[in-house]
C-alpha cells in the first residue's frame, strides 16, 4: 500500500502536536493515542476501495491531498449573524470546529450543552462512558477527527426530560483568504425516556476552500425520542466529510432528516444500531446536486436485535455536472426477527453530464424479517408537465413544481416548529439553480 | 371561436386524424361521439397541444389566432380547457399551490393583478361547492390517492376556477357511479355562459341528459362522419354505429 | 399433471442423486501451471500458433492477478498449482453411431435422467456431449450444417474454422478481464463453438451437458456463440457432477456475439455437486458469462436456474451496443446448507434505445448465503435506455443469509431505472394451507418454490424446465424441519 498521503497527515499531526502544550484532558488525549495507532494503519480510501465497499464513487484520497491550513481555533459567529436559521432554540455555535469559549451551559432541568472539551474537563465521568465507544475501529475519518479534535459539540439530556427547545448548531467554516482544514468530534447523550430536537446547520465563512472532517456520536436511551435535522449549505469550495454514528436502546425512536443543498463535496456517512427490541429509526435526505458539485450519503442502518423498524427514503436530483450517489445498507443480523425494514431511493437526472448512482442492499440473516428497498432513476414525468401546461403553468415553472414537490414529501417530515418553511425555501431556490 | 379545418394528426407516424372540420360559436354545447379509436380523444390532445402527436396538415383558428403556434400553456391560459379522460396524479404539488400558480398565470395573460390569499381562498371554497369535492381535498397533492370519481370531479372543479371559454372534456363520465354523473354533469351545466363553449366527448348518451347538446358529431376513422342535434345520440345510443358505418364505407 | 406425478416421486430420494464417478481412464498431464504447462495444453490440442501465444499472453497477466475477493462469498485459499489442467478420455473417440461409444459414457448420461437418444429422438436436440475436457460425440451436424450453422467443440472449430474463432475469441471477455477469465484463457481444455449464419433460424435447441469427472482435474470450458446479423439461436447448458471430498474448481468463460437484429436465448440448469451436508467438497464455480448486442435491435436473453455448487461466482452480463438492442436476465438461485452463491447481471447500456430487464429470485435455506449483485450502467450515449430490476429473496429457517447488491448507474438524462427488492420468508400460512390439504411440508416447500420461482422458469426452453423444477425441489430437501 501506498502510504505517503497518510504518511504526509502523520507529518503534519507531529508537528501540531509539538506545537500543542499539555492543557488538554486526560480522556481526550488518550483517545487521541488511540486513534494514532489505527491512522498509522489505516489507510484514507480512494474510489472504490476497502471497507465493504463503502467508498465505490467517491474519492476521499484527492480531497484530503490538498493543501491545507490547520484552522485555528477561533470565536464563533455572533449571534446576530444574518445566515442564522430563524429557528428558536439553544444556539451552540461552532467555527471550524471549535466552540471559541469553550464553556457548557446547564439547564434547570439538567441539560447540559456546549463544548466537548469543557465537558471532558468538568464532566469527565460522563464523557468517558460515552465518548468513542460507538465508532468503527476500520473508519480512517473518525480516527483522524479523534487525533486532531480541539472540540465539539456537547448535548446530554438526562432521565427523563424532555427539553421543549430545540438545540440549533450554527457549524461555520472556513475564515476568509485561505485554504483550512477542521476536524472535531461531537456526542450527544440521550438518557432513558428522554426527548429532544436538535438542528444541525453547516455552513460557509467566505470561498475559500475548506475541509471539515467530523464525526459524531449519539447514543439514545431507552423510550427516547430524538429528531435531529441537517443542512448543508457550504460554500462551492467546502469538503465536508461527515461520519455519524447512533445507538439506539429499547424502544427509542431516532429521526433523522439531512438536506445537501451546497458544497463541493459532501460525504456524508451514518451507521445505525438498533441494539434494544422495539427501537425505531427513520433516516430521510434530499440531496440537489448542480454544477459540479458531489453529494453522496451512505448509510449503514443494522438491526442487531428484534423487533426493530426502520425506514429511509432519500431523494436525490443532479443536474450540470453534479452528481447525487446513495448508498444504503440494511442489515439484518441472525435472530434479529420480526424486523421491518425499508428503504426508497428516487433520483431525477436533469441533463447529460449530471450523474445519479444508487446502491441499495440488503444483507440479512434473518428469516421472519419484511425488508424491501426501491430506487429509481429517471426524469420528471411528462404526462405530469403536459398536465400542468395544460392548465396554462408554463414549463418552466411546472418543472420546477414538479421538482419541488419531489423533494417536499421529504423535507415536510420534520416536524421542528417553522424548519419545513425553511428547509422548503432553501430547495427552491436551489431548485431554481439547477 | 373555434375553426378546425381539414385537420390531419399522427402520432409514431401512424395518421390518426385524416381530416377533420369542426366549428363552434360562443354559447354552443358539441357533443363528439363514436366508436373506440376512432380519434376522439387526439382530437382533444390536438387541439389542447399534446407534444406526442404530431399536426400534419390543416388549421385551426381560436379567435381569430391560429391555435397551432401556440404553445400548451398559452392555449390553456387564452381559455383552453381539457378536461381529461386520465388526469394526472403529481405528487408533492398541492392542489392549492397548483391552482394559486395557474390562476395567476392565467390573469398576469389577461394583465390582471394575481389574487390575494385572501381571495383566492374564497374563491376555492365557493368553486369547490360547485362540484361538491370535499374541500379537504384542496390540502392533498394533485390527484394523488384520489378515487376515480374524486379525479374527475376535480377536472370540473379546476374548469370552475380557470373559467376557461372553451372546455374539451374528454370522457369525463367514464368510471362515473350515477351520483358522480349527476354532480359533474349539473357542475358543467352551472358553468355554462352565453360567452362561453364546451365540447363533450363521450361514449354514453347519459351525460348529454345533464349537459344538454346543440350538436353531436359522429367521429370514426379520423374524419367526422355525420352530424345533427340532440336526437342523434339517443338514436346511436339506441342502434349503435354501424348504419352510419355503412353509409359512410 | 403426470410431469407434476414424476416430480414428485422423485422427492422421495433425498441426497444428491447424481453423485456418481463415472469409471474411464483419463489420460493427464502433471498438477500445477507454468508456461510449460500452458504450451503442452496448447500442443496436445494441436492448435496453431496464435492461440498458443494467446493462451501464453492470458497465463502471464494471470500471475499478475489475484483471486477477486469483493463477493460475500468465503473463498477458501486455492491452491493453483494442485490442480491438474489437461485431461482427456484415452480413447480418443470419433464415432459414427451410438453403438461405437464407450458404453460407460451412455451410462453416464443416463443416470443423469437424460439419455442422450433419448434427447435425440425425442426432442430433436443436438448434444455437444463434453466428458471431462474433449468432446466425445458431437450429433446432428448434418442437419445443422445444410443450414450453414456451426456447432462443434472449440477444438474443432479452432481446427476448421480457425479464422471465425480467431476473429470472436476474446473478443467479449478479454482475458484481462478477470482473474478467473485469465486463468480460462490460458488452460481452457474445450468447450462449444457454435456460429449461426445471417438470416438463420436455429431450428432445434443447442446443448451441451458438462461433467467434472477425472478426480483433482479442473474443469475450464470455453464457450464461443456467434450469432450472425438477423439469426436466431436458443442455447442449453446443462451440469452435473458427481460427489466428491475435495473441492472442484469450475472457471469456464461463455461468449456472445449477437449482431444486428440477431438474438441469442442462452439457458442454464446448473446443478454441480453442491458438498454435503455438513459443507464438506462439492464444486467452485467461478464463471464469467458476458454477451455483446454489437448491432442495432439484438437480443440476448440469459435464463439461469442455479441450485448447486458449494459456492458460486456468476454474472450473466449484455453489453448493449447496438441502438435498440435489448438484454435480459432471468434467474433462480436456490441455495441450501453450507452452499454460498453470489450471482447476478451487469446490463451495460451504451447504445440508444437500449432496454433490459432483471428478474432475480433468490432462495435459501439451511445455513447457506446467497446474494444478488447487480449493476445497471447507463452511459452518457445510451439515449433513452430503459431498465427494470425485480430481485426478489425468500428464506427458509433462520440460519442463513439473502442479500441484495444492485448497483446503478445513470450518466444519462433520458434513461429510465427501477430496481425493487423485497426479502421474507417462506410464508406460514401457506404451508398451513397446503399441510391442511394433505401435502407433507417438503412437498408444500417445492411447490411453493416452484410458484415463487414461475417467472423465471417459463422463460426456459421446455425440456429443461421440467428438470428445473425437480431441481428446485431436490435441492430444498430436508430444509424446512
Amino acid at each position: 500500500m501506498e502510504r505517503s498521503l497518510e504518511n504526509r497527515w502523520i507529518e503534519r499531526y507531529r508537528a501540531w502536536a509539538a506545537t500543542r502544550g499539555a492543557a488538554s484532558v486526560p480522556l481526550l488525549e488518550a483517545v487521541r493515542r488511540k486513534a494514532l495507532e489505527a491512522f498509522e494503519r489505516l489507510e484514507i480510501p480512494a474510489k472504490g476501495s476497502g471497507h465493504g465497499d463503502r467508498y465505490h464513487y467517491t474519492d476521499l484520497r484527492t480531497a484530503f491531498a490538498g493543501e491545507y491550513r490547520l484552522a485555528t481555533e477561533a470565536a464563533p459567529a455572533s449571534a446576530t449573524d444574518s445566515d442564522s436559521l430563524p429557528i428558536q432554540g439553544h444556539r451552540i455555535r461552532l467555527l471550524n470546529g471549535g466552540c471559541g469559549e469553550k464553556t457548557l451551559t446547564r439547564l434547570s432541568n439538567g441539560v447540559i450543552f456546549g463544548s466537548l472539551a469543557a465537558a471532558a474537563r468538568q464532566e469527565p465521568s460522563l464523557v468517558e462512558r460515552y465518548y468513542d465507544t460507538l465508532t468503527d475501529p476500520q473508519d480512517v475519518f473518525s480516527a483522524m477527527s479523534a487525533l486532531w479534535m480541539q472540540d465539539g459539540v456537547f448535548v446530554y439530556v438526562p432521565t427523563g426530560v424532555e427539553e421543549p427547545l430545540p438545540f440549533v448548531i450554527e457549524d461555520e467554516v472556513g475564515d476568509g483568504g485561505e485554504a483550512l482544514y477542521c476536524f472535531a468530534r461531537h456526542l450527544f447523550v440521550f438518557e432513558r425516556g428522554s426527548a429532544a430536537r436538535l438542528v444541525w446547520d453547516h455552513r460557509s465563512r467566505g470561498e475559500a476552500s475548506t475541509l471539515k472532517c467530523g464525526t459524531r456520536e449519539v447514543s439514545v436511551g431507552e423510550d427516547a425520542r430524538i429528531e435531529m435535522v441537517e443542512l448543508y449549505r457550504l460554500s462551492a469550495q467546502a469538503v465536508s466529510v461527515s461520519g455519524g454514528y447512533v445507538r439506539q436502546a429499547r424502544n427509542s425512536r431516532f429521526e433523522s432528516l439531512s438536506a445537501s443543498f451546497n458544497g463541493a463535496l459532501l460525504r456524508h456517512d451514518l451507521t445505525v444500531m438498533l441494539d434494544g427490541c422495539g427501537a425505531e429509526n427513520r433516516t430521510d435526505g434530499v440531496m440537489l446536486a448542480g454544477e459540479a458539485e458531489k453529494f453522496d450519503y451512505t448509510t449503514d442502518i443494522r438491526h442487531h436485535v428484534s423487533d426493530c423498524t426502520s425506514s429511509e427514503q432519500f431523494k436525490s436530483i443532479a443536474s450540470g455536472e453534479g452528481t447525487a450517489v446513495f448508498s444504503g445498507r440494511i442489515y439484518v443480523a441472525p435472530d434479529a426477527q420480526r424486523t421491518n425494514a425499508y428503504q426508497q431511493n428516487n433520483g431525477l437526472i436533469l441533463n447529460t453530464g449530471a450523474h445519479v448512482y444508487t446502491k441499495p442492499q440488503l444483507e440479512i440473516y434473518a428469516d421472519d424479517v419484511k425488508c424491501s428497498h426501491g430506487a429509481t432513476v429517471g426524469q420528471l414525468d411528462p404526462e405530469a408537465i403536459y398536465y400542468m401546461r395544460q392548465r396554462g403553468i408554463s414549463l418552466q415553472e411546472a418543472r420546477r413544481l414538479q421538482m419541488y414537490g419531489f423533494v417536499r414529501e421529504v423535507l415536510g417530515k420534520t416536524r421542528i416548529e417553522g424548519l419545513a418553511e425553511v428547509l422548503e425555501a432553501m430547495a427552491v431556490d436551489k431548485i431554481d439553480r439547477l | 371561436m373555434l375553426e378546425v379545418k381539414n385537420l390531419h394528426a399522427t402520432v409514431d407516424g401512424k395518421e390518426i386524424l385524416r381530416g377533420i372540420n369542426f366549428s363552434v360559436r360562443a354559447g354552443e354545447v358539441h357533443a363528439i361521439m363514436g366508436p373506440n379509436g376512432s380519434g376522439k380523444s387526439t382530437f382533444a390532445s390536438v387541439l389542447a397541444g399534446n407534444e406526442r402527436f404530431e399536426v400534419t396538415d390543416g388549421e385551426v383558428l381560436y379567435e381569430g389566432r391560429d391555435l397551432l403556434s401556440m404553445s400548451i400553456e398559452d392555449r390553456a391560459r387564452a381559455g383552453i380547457f381539457l378536461g381529461f379522460q386520465y388526469p394526472v396524479e403529481i405528487p408533492g404539488v398541492s392542489m392549492a399551490n397548483f391552482l394559486k400558480v395557474a390562476v395567476s398565470e392565467k390573469r398576469k395573460y389577461q394583465g390582471l393583478e394575481p389574487l390575494s390569499a385572501a381571495e383566492f381562498l374564497r374563491m376555492m371554497r365557493e368553486r369547490a361547492s360547485v362540484v361538491e369535492l370535499d374541500s379537504k381535498l384542496t390540502s392533498r397533492a394533485v390527484n394523488e390517492g384520489f378515487s376515480g370519481g374524486e379525479k374527475k370531479k376535480n377536472e370540473i372543479f379546476q374548469m370552475a376556477m380557470l373559467e376557461p371559454k372553451l372546455a374539451i372534456l374528454d370522457e369525463t363520465d367514464s368510471g362515473l357511479d350515477i351520483d358522480a354523473l349527476r354532480i359533474v354533469g349539473t357542475g358543467v351545466t352551472k358553468l355554462k355562459r352565453p360567452d362561453n363553449a364546451t365540447v363533450v366527448i363521450t361514449h354514453y348518451q347519459r351525460l348529454l341528459d345533464y349537459i344538454v347538446p346543440d350538436y353531436v358529431h359522429v367521429l370514426y376513422k379520423g374524419q367526422i362522419i355525420y352530424s345533427g342535434d340532440k336526437s342523434l345520440a339517443l338514436k346511436l345510443e339506441k342502434e349503435g354505429y354501424d348504419w352510419l358505418i355503412n353509409q359512410y364505407e | 399433471m403426470e410431469q407434476q406425478d414424476k416430480i414428485w416421486d422423485d422427492l422421495t430420494g433425498s441426497d444428491y442423486k447424481y453423485g456418481f464417478v463415472t469409471d474411464i481412464d483419463t489420460e493427464t498431464i502433471p498438477k500445477g501451471l507454468n508456461e510449460d504447462i500452458v504450451r503442452l495444453i496448447s500442443q496436445k490440442k494441436g492448435e496453431p500458433d496464435w492461440m498458443t501465444e494467446f493462451r501464453l499472453k492470458a497465463y502471464r497477466h494471470w500471475r499478475t492477478l489475484s483471486m477477486p475477493r469483493w463477493a460475500h462469498l468465503d473463498i477458501p485459499e486455492i491452491d493453483f498449482q494442485d490442480i491438474i489442467y489437461y485431461a482427456a478420455p484415452r480413447t480418443k473417440p470419433k464415432y459414427e453411431s451410438l453403438d461405437e461409444v464407450d458404453p460407460e459414457l451412455l451410462a453416464t448420461f443416463e443416470k443423469l435422467g437424460v439419455p442422450i437418444e433419448e434427447r435425440m429422438l425425442l426432442a430433436g436436440v443436438a448434444v455437444d456431449a463434453v466428458m471431462d475436457s474433449v468432446s466425445v460425440k458431437t450429433t446432428f451436424k448434418e442437419t445443422l450444417a445444410e443450414k450453414g450453422i456451426v456447432f462443434c467443440s472449440i477444438s474443432e472449430a479452432l481446427r476448421d474454422y480457425p479464422d471465425l474463432v480467431r476473429q470472436y475469441l476474446g473478443s467479449v471477455v478479454p482475458y484481462t478481464d478477470n482473474f478467473f477469465a485469465a486463468l480460462n484463457a490460458a488452460v481452457f481444455s474445450d468447450g462449444s463453438f457454435c456460429y449461426i449464419p445471417k438470416g438463420v433460424r436455429c431450428p432445434m435447441e443447442l446443448s451441451t451437458y458438462f461433467r467434472i469427472n477425472a478426480a483433482g482435474t479442473g474443469q475450464f470450458e470455453r464457450t464461443l456463440i456467434v450469432a450472425d446479423e438477423g439469426s436466431y439461436v436458443s442455447y442449453m447448458e446443462g451440469c452435473t457432477a458427481p460427489m466428491r471430498d475435495e473441492n472442484q474448481l469450475h472457471a469456464a468463460v461463455v461468449e456472445i456475439v449477437v449482431l444486428k437484429d440477431a438474438e441469442v436465448k442462452y439457458s442454464t440448469v446448473q446443478n454441480w455437486y453442491p458438498g454435503d451436508k455438513d459443507g464438506r467438497g462439492g464444486v467452485y464455480n467461478f464463471v464469467t458469462k458476458r454477451g455483446m448486442c454489437r448491432g442495432e435491435n439484438a437480443r440476448l436473453s440469459w435464463t439461469q436456474v442455479e441450485t448447486g455448487s458449494a459456492i458460486t461466482w456468476k454474472y450473466p452480463s449484455c453489453i448493449l451496443a447496438g441502438d435498440n438492442s435489448v438484454g435480459e436476465f432471468y434467474s433462480v438461485a436456490v441455495t441450501n446448507n453450507h452452499q454460498q452463491a453470489d450471482t447476478g447481471t451487469r446490463m451495460i447500456h451504451l447504445g440508444r434505445g437500449t432496454r433490459s430487464r432483471i428478474v432475480s429470485k433468490g432462495i435459501s435455506a439451511g445455513q447457506s448465503q446467497n446474494s444478488y449483485r447487480g449493476l445497471v450502467r447507463v452511459s452518457r450515449k445510451a439515449e433513452g435506455a430503459r431498465n427494470y430490476s425485480q430481485c426478489d429473496s425468500l428464506l427458509i429457517g433462520d440460519r442463513c443469509g439473502a442479500h441484495t447488491f444492485p448497483y446503478i448507474e445513470v450518466d444519462n438524462p433520458s434513461a429510465v431505472v427501477e430496481h425493487e427488492a423485497t426479502t421474507s420468508k417462506i410464508g406460514e400460512d401457506q404451508l398451513f394451507y397446503c399441510n391442511q390439504r394433505g401435502l407433507s411440508t417438503e412437498d408444500a416447500v417445492g411447490l411453493i418454490v416452484n410458484g415463487y420461482a414461475k417467472e423465471v422458469l417459463n422463460k426456459l426452453p421446455m425440456e429443461f424446465a421440467v428438470e428445473a423444477q425437480k431441481l428446485l425441489s431436490i435441492s430444498l430437501e430436508g430444509s424446512v424441519g
